[in-house]
């Protein structure tokens, strides 16, 4: 019996048992904690992807939060414009194209004639434009301050456009008359929504 | 000399062997001990992790339904339609407020003498005006004046004539193109960023206050 043999025998009560020990320890490494350590692996991806996409879902809700507070603002704004600057209707606006622009000709004892008139939906727009030409005589000071009140009014009329008759000049600030034809015109939101978008 | 052990059980070193078996058990123990702990600590690691998945799923799911009722009328149709109608706005309001008086002032400094303005209309280009104007003049010569003092005052650039035509009685008929950028006076209210400017303050704000003659001209004297 070889030396090693006989210390087996000798010490069996003690080498048995160290031996299923270390076996079961192995075991225990190769079924217990490896396979555990590759899934904590796996479970810190998975929870930073879901980290990853709560974070993206928050960007995102963020996002839509913004879009819905600006779009919000937007129909506030814009229906403010509908209803509170332009001419809430048809005859509004004429009368804006009209008569107010010829009281205020009348404030800088303007002569005032009216001439083409015409309303046309615009395209794509819930609006209608309402638009003219006028013709003014008198000096050129009464002129420009004719124009400076309708730039600073309240109302919503826009000068489109501004010509000077035959004799009118820019350097006759002396007292002469001048003849202006202004194209002018105003919007207000189509009755019945027409052309909506 | 006989060397040869005759004993039935020959000796050997008891005590090596002893402390081999010894350092065995203590190796044994010590990686027992090492697995017990790696796992028991990979298990709550594993599980806490597990935890905060199942954690931040359950929020995700749930911001992305407010989410989803947040983006409910935000449809990309329904923006683009305000978004056109917010830039119309914001054009009307930019051509409300052009402010003749300040143009005219500097038409009126820079218009040669023998140049004379037949009309002038403003138009916005993308949210830049473009001011057209139809003059008339003796020389050509009096043209580039008329253009050069334009470009002088620092509001017109890209000043052309775009048609000319000699009249019957020698005079010069141009029509004269230039990119205007008015002074910045006051930001209408109601007018900012992208957002849809509207309101009253717009057409009437402060503005038009600040916008009277003697503050962009210092030749043709205050408000009229």
């Amino acid at each position: 019996m070889s030396l090693w043999k006989r210390v087996y025998v000798e010490r069996r009560a003690v080498v048995l048992p160290l031996i299923a020990l270390l076996v079961a320890n192995v075991a225990a490494l190769a079924l217990g904690v490896f396979p555990l350590r590759q899934s904590v692996a796996n479970a810190q991806d998975e929870a930073y992807r879901a980290t990853t996409g709560l974070e993206a879902a928050r960007r995102d809700n963020q996002s839509a939060r913004t879009a819905r507070v600006r779009k919000d603002e937007a129909d506030v704004e814009l229906t403010k414009f509908y209803t509170d600057v332009l001419p809430k209707s048809p005859a509004e606006a004429s009368y804006l194209t009209h008569l107010w622009l010829q009281l205020r000709a009348r404030r800088y004892n303007l002569d005032f004639q009216t001439g083409l008139y015409k309303v046309e939906p615009l395209r794509e727009s819930r609006l209608s434009k309402a638009s003219g030409n006028v013709l003014l005589r008198g000096t050129y000071a009464d002129i420009r301050r004719f124009l400076y009140d309708v730039e600073t009014a309240q109302e919503f009329i826009v000068v489109e456009k501004v010509e000077l008759g035959e004799s009118g000049s820019l350097q006759d600030s002396a007292g002469g008359i001048v003849a202006v034809t202004l194209d002018v015109a105003t919007y207000f939101v189509t009755p019945g929504g027409g052309g909506e978008k | 000399m006989l060397r040869n052990n005759l004993s039935s059980r020959p000796f050997y070193n008891e005590r090596a062997v002893s402390l081999v078996l010894g350092a065995v058990a203590l190796v044994a123990l010590a990686l027992t001990a090492y697995n017990a702990t790696e796992i028991y600590g990979l298990s709550r690691q594993r599980a806490a992790l597990h935890a905060d998945v199942t954690r931040d799923s359950e929020a995700t799911a749930d911001i992305r339904q407010q989410t989803s009722t947040i983006r409910t009328g935000l449809e990309v149709p329904v923006l683009s339609g305000l978004l056109v109608s917010t830039q119309e706005a914001n054009s009307l309001i930019d051509q409300r407020t052009f402010s003749w008086t300040v143009l005219f002032d500097y038409v009126g400094r820079t218009l040669p003498y023998d140049v004379r303005l037949v009309a002038v209309a403003p138009l916005l280009d993308r949210g830049r005006f473009m001011v057209k104007m139809i003059v008339v003049a003796r020389q050509p010569e009096d043209l580039e004046t008329f253009f050069a003092a334009l470009r002088e005052t620092g509001a017109f650039s890209d000043v052309t004539s775009t048609a000319e035509q000699v009249q019957d009685d020698g005079t010069l008929r141009a029509d004269v193109q230039a990119a205007y950028t008015p002074p910045k006076l006051a930001t209408p209210p109601g007018k900012t960023g992208d957002a849809p400017a509207a309101g009253p303050a717009a057409p009437a704000g402060e503005a038009p206050a600040a916008r009277t003659p003697g503050r962009t001209n210092g030749t043709t004297g205050g408000r009229p």
